[in-house]
């Protein structure tokens, strides 16, 4: 579940003391509402990077993705007590659940790529990867809520402007924008990511010129499952407490950013995870929370009926004739 | 036998019936068409809740929901089915107009989540994450019901069982299941035979809708609730699985996979000794995943794969009797002086409401086909830029550099692409809508890359045709072969006549994804002519084709020519234009530039020197 009331009020935009106006209140109520959607857009952001990495270099729609978040909150949980930089324990989380996506990709995707499956047979499999990986850490952590160790310290408000924000979202918001700078400037300037533009535009091309593409598709699947674990995390701290199907709605955030956004679009990716974000943050002064999956749903089919190659797409998506 | 044991083996007929319905339901839609509806479970929520809340009374304190209300026994049941058949339909019609393969599969399956979304947040309209409980059991209605009460139920879920059975074989025998077959090999073919292929997809997702409605209703009937566990993002692997291990496509094969993964696998945890429901049921959602990423490698088609549909060879096809029952002779061999026409035989007779019945009438005036001032722009590019002429011989060829348009025009005039202005005429009236309807108006095409369908055989690839044929839609279908044997026995007459001129009769009963690539070429052909077009669309039917069958191509498409039909070639091979004695239309930059017969455009300077350059002069000659 995105956050609810407790840490909303954290979120909150100071009132000027004896305010009267209703107007005032909605102002800020919005203002705090579009804070928040950055912080949720900033978790969606991540993984949907992560997710159209994958579709880009391999075509593959990864329903499996959210099990690499659910991975990466669980094994940083583990790994809370490792007597060594807090940090280690996140990074511990990401790269298992990079390990696991490379490793779904040599063992399970590219076997059944190479026989020239047909691409409903690999959203199939990544569904049941999915639902294994979650039966599995159901059966093993149960339905009980976990949480990170966060000092009182990190949790009290920083005023920036007119928002308060946490530590642990401001850290959240910040680690999204690195991570989409980073992965443009890779993409942009080095010869990997020339390598890794190369496969996603023409595969059979980039081979035959001479692109040694299983490694680098492997690679890019590792970087792939460490964004979702990364992600993860991330939805873990801004949420405080989280269970093995806290991540569960991501699942339609992800995929409704990814579409709105434009499948295999970077920026795209981007653009979405806000839209998605912060629609879900403002409708949820109208609604109740627990109805923000419904949004982002709602968003999906409008976007599906009006503009389906994305609102940053090219085209990638595969329409009706 | 004990009551415990009597109880149990109902419950688990119960189980079994209603997880049938569901699963042949599902697999009309995944197996058959194609449509890969993950959010099939939608369908079957909707029968169950609909089913439920008019069983149970109004809305009262221990539960809010609409419309509430106590009908009796079947009506229930009935609405559950058209519930489900609704809420298909609202999914299909979202979803199947913008979006095709793998998109539209995680499309629906987002949808399917979002709706658990709303009913679990949105209490009053299904009672939110409690659902639906205490139904009594039909025919009945007793809140416990006893053994014998428990078995009457058993009756109904076998009645709904073998009402999907009757719809699933009446669909899987009829003419209708060849399209929904074609549908699902290659769609963008499909449509270009003429199928309405996004009404038909969406006829499907309201037939399989229907079952799953069907189902769902007697699963809350049966069990007595429905809450959103019950149809959560994972239970659609438990009919992926299903279809996946039994075999899609087939009867048999979605009996077997029901009995294997919601029997005894979902049945089979229970007995383990766990204890805690919860894990139990991961535990089944465990086997299931694994078991569906395994029988996917090892055993791709299932256990029970589809069955080629093999027809034996009649007997007398090789007698030219037969031939001159049905076929009669192309009536002005102009073009016979320079086309050989081979001696297998001669073009069959393919405008029968057009042509002369004696044969040996006045050749029946071909239709006009006229571009007017057609734009096509993509983006920024302007693909046809104000082009215009109009087809009157017999073939017209349309010749140009690559990048010049040529296939643009094609796609434009047989509807898969849309003009950003102008239009397109046969005769008077102008062509409009998707390429279906202009196949039916007459005007088809074939593809420069064999587009076959694969899984079929070349029989069928060829019957498949026949898109206005009865017992193609629904309703004849369910009345079953009554109202299609006829007529089918015709088409499979001239299936056979199109085979054997096409020199195809070795391989009739082979899939068509084993043919060369030659043959492949011919079957295209084949099939178009089996559409009975006035306008016939080749994009360059000789690339790829070598030797005798090249050859064989050119005395049959020579035949054509001097049929009542008109010809338009894309070709680069300025040796068949010649054969063919192609009115020729030079294109370049997306406009005509030149036109005459081959000759004259040899003749022409200006083409030469503005087109052709120095590099097409060895094409030219």
């Amino acid at each position: 579940m995105p956050p609810t009331g407790k840490l909303k009020s954290v979120f909150a935009v100071p009132n000027a003391p004896g305010t009267r106006y209703e107007g005032v209140i909605l102002f800020n109520q919005i203002v705090a509402a579009i804070g928040f959607g950055i912080v949720t857009a900033s978790v969606i952001g991540i993984a949907v990077l992560g997710f159209d990495l994958t579709f880009a270099v391999s075509n593959v729609i990864n329903l499996g993705f959210v099990a690499f978040m659910l991975i990466g909150q669980f094994i940083t949980y583990v790994a809370r007590d490792v007597p060594l930089h807090p940090w280690s324990s996140i990074l511990a989380g990401c790269l298992v659940a990079g390990v696991a996506s490379s490793l779904l990709h040599t063992g399970i995707i590219r076997p059944f790529q190479r026989r020239k499956a047909p691409g409903f047979t690999l959203v199939v499999i990544t569904l049941a990867v999915y639902a294994l990986v979650s039966s599995v850490f159901s059966m093993i952590f149960g339905s009980s809520e976990y949480y990170f160790p966060v000092s009182l310290a990190e949790t009290r408000g920083i005023h920036i402007g007119a928002f308060i924000v946490t530590q642990p979202q401001l850290g959240v918001i910040a680690t999204a924008f690195a991570v989409v700078l980073v992965t443009d400037l890779v993409l942009r300037w080095t010869g990997i990511g020339r390598t890794v533009r190369a496969i996603a535009d023409d595969r059979e091309l980039a081979i035959s010129a001479g692109v040694r593409s299983s490694l680098v598709t492997t690679s890019i699947w590792f970087v792939s499952g460490a964004l979702g674990g990364l992600a993860g995390v991330c939805l873990a701290y801004t949420q405080v407490n989280f269970s093995t199907t806290s991540a569960q709605p991501y699942f339609v955030f992800i995929v409704a950013a990814a579409f709105v956004g434009g499948a295999g679009e970077m920026y795209g990716a981007a653009i979405g995870a806000l839209i998605i974000g912060i629609s879900i943050e403002l409708l949820s002064l109208m609604i109740p929370p627990d109805l923000s999956p419904v949004v982002a749903f709602l968003i999906l089919i409008v976007v599906v009926l009006a503009r389906p190659e994305g609102i940053a797409g090219k085209g990638r998506v595969r329409l009706a004739e | 036998m004990s009551n415990g044991f009597l109880y149990y083996a109902a419950a688990i007929l119960v189980y079994f019936g209603t997880w049938l319905i569901a699963t042949w339901g599902f697999d009309l839609q995944f197996g058959h068409t194609r449509v890969v509806n993950l959010g099939f479970i939608a369908s079957q929520a909707a029968g169950a809740y609909i089913a439920g809340v008019l069983s149970i009374g109004p809305s009262n304190a221990s539960g809010s929901y609409i419309l509430g209300a106590t009908l009796a026994f079947p009506l229930p049941i009935l609405f559950g089915a058209i519930a489900g058949i609704v809420i298909s339909a609202l999914i299909g019609l979202v979803t199947l107009a913008r979006l095709r393969d793998e998109h539209f599969a995680i499309v629906t399956l987002v949808i399917s989540v979002g709706m658990v979304t709303i009913v679990s947040s949105y209490t009053p309209l299904f009672n939110g994450d409690a659902g639906i409980a205490g139904i009594p059991v039909p025919p009945s209605n007793s809140l416990v019901a006893t053994v014998s009460q428990y078995w009457a139920f058993v009756v109904v879920v076998a009645v709904g069982a073998v009402i999907a059975f009757l719809v699933t074989r009446q669909i899987s025998r009829s003419p209708l299941a060849r399209q929904l077959h074609a549908i699902r090999e290659d769609t963008v073919a499909a449509e270009a035979v003429g199928i309405a292929t996004r009404r038909k997809r969406l006829m499907i997702m309201c037939v399989g809708g229907g079952l799953g409605g069907l189902s769902g209703a007697l699963l809350i009937e049966g069990i007595g609730a429905w809450n959103t566990s019950s149809w959560q993002i994972f239970e659609i692997l438990v009919l992926l699985a299903a279809v996946a291990i039994g075999g899609a496509g087939r009867m048999a094969g979605v009996i077997l996979g029901v009995a294997l993964v919601p029997i005894l696998i979902a049945q089979g945890v229970t007995f383990l000794p766990i204890g805690n429901s919860q894990i139990s049921q991961n535990l089944e959602f465990v086997i299931i995943s694994v078991v569906e990423i395994v029988v996917l490698w090892v055993r791709p088609m299932g256990i029970l794969p589809e069955k080629r549909n093999i027809r034996a060879i009649p007997l007398d096809l090789e007698t030219p009797q037969v031939l001159s029952r049905t076929v009669h002779e192309p009536p002005v061999a102009r073009n016979s002086e320079v086309i050989k026409v081979s001696s297998s035989g001669v073009a069959p007779n393919y405008r029968v409401e057009s042509a002369p019945t004696n044969g040996h009438g006045p050749r029946p005036r071909a239709v006009a086909l006229t571009v007017d001032d057609v734009t096509v722009r993509f983006g920024g590019v302007e693909a046809l830029r104000h082009c215009s002429f109009t087809v009157t011989a017999d073939s017209t060829a349309i010749i140009g550099p690559n990048g010049a348009g040529k296939s643009t025009l094609l796609a434009t005039i047989s509807g898969a692409v849309k003009a950003t202005t102008g239009r397109i005429l046969l005769g008077d009236e102008e062509l409009r809508g998707p390429v279906h309807q202009r196949v039916t108006a007459g005007v088809v095409r074939t593809f420069q890359l064999p587009h076959e369908f694969g899984h079929m055989t070349v029989l069928e690839n060829l019957m498949v045709a026949q898109q206005s044929q009865p017992g193609t839609n629904l309703a004849q279908a369910l009345i079953g072969a009554r109202a299609w044997r006829r007529t089918e026995d015709a088409v499979e007459a001239r299936a056979w006549e199109t085979i054997r001129w096409l020199g195809l009769i070795r391989v009739v009963n082979n899939y068509a994804e084993t043919l060369s690539g030659g043959q492949k070429k011919l079957l295209e052909l084949g099939r178009a002519l089996m559409c009975d077009p006035k306008i016939l669309l080749l994009d360059e039917p000789f690339a790829g084709v070598a030797g005798e069958l090249a050859e064989r191509l050119a005395s049959r498409l020579a035949e054509l020519a001097n049929s009542s039909m008109r010809l338009i070639i894309v070709e680069h091979e300025m040796k068949w234009v010649e054969v063919l004695k192609s009115d020729v239309v030079v294109m370049a930059m997306g406009t005509m530039l030149a036109r005459g017969s081959l000759s004259h455009i040899r003749e022409m300077e200006d083409v030469k020197d503005a087109y052709l350059g120095r590099m097409h002069e060895g094409a030219m000659r």
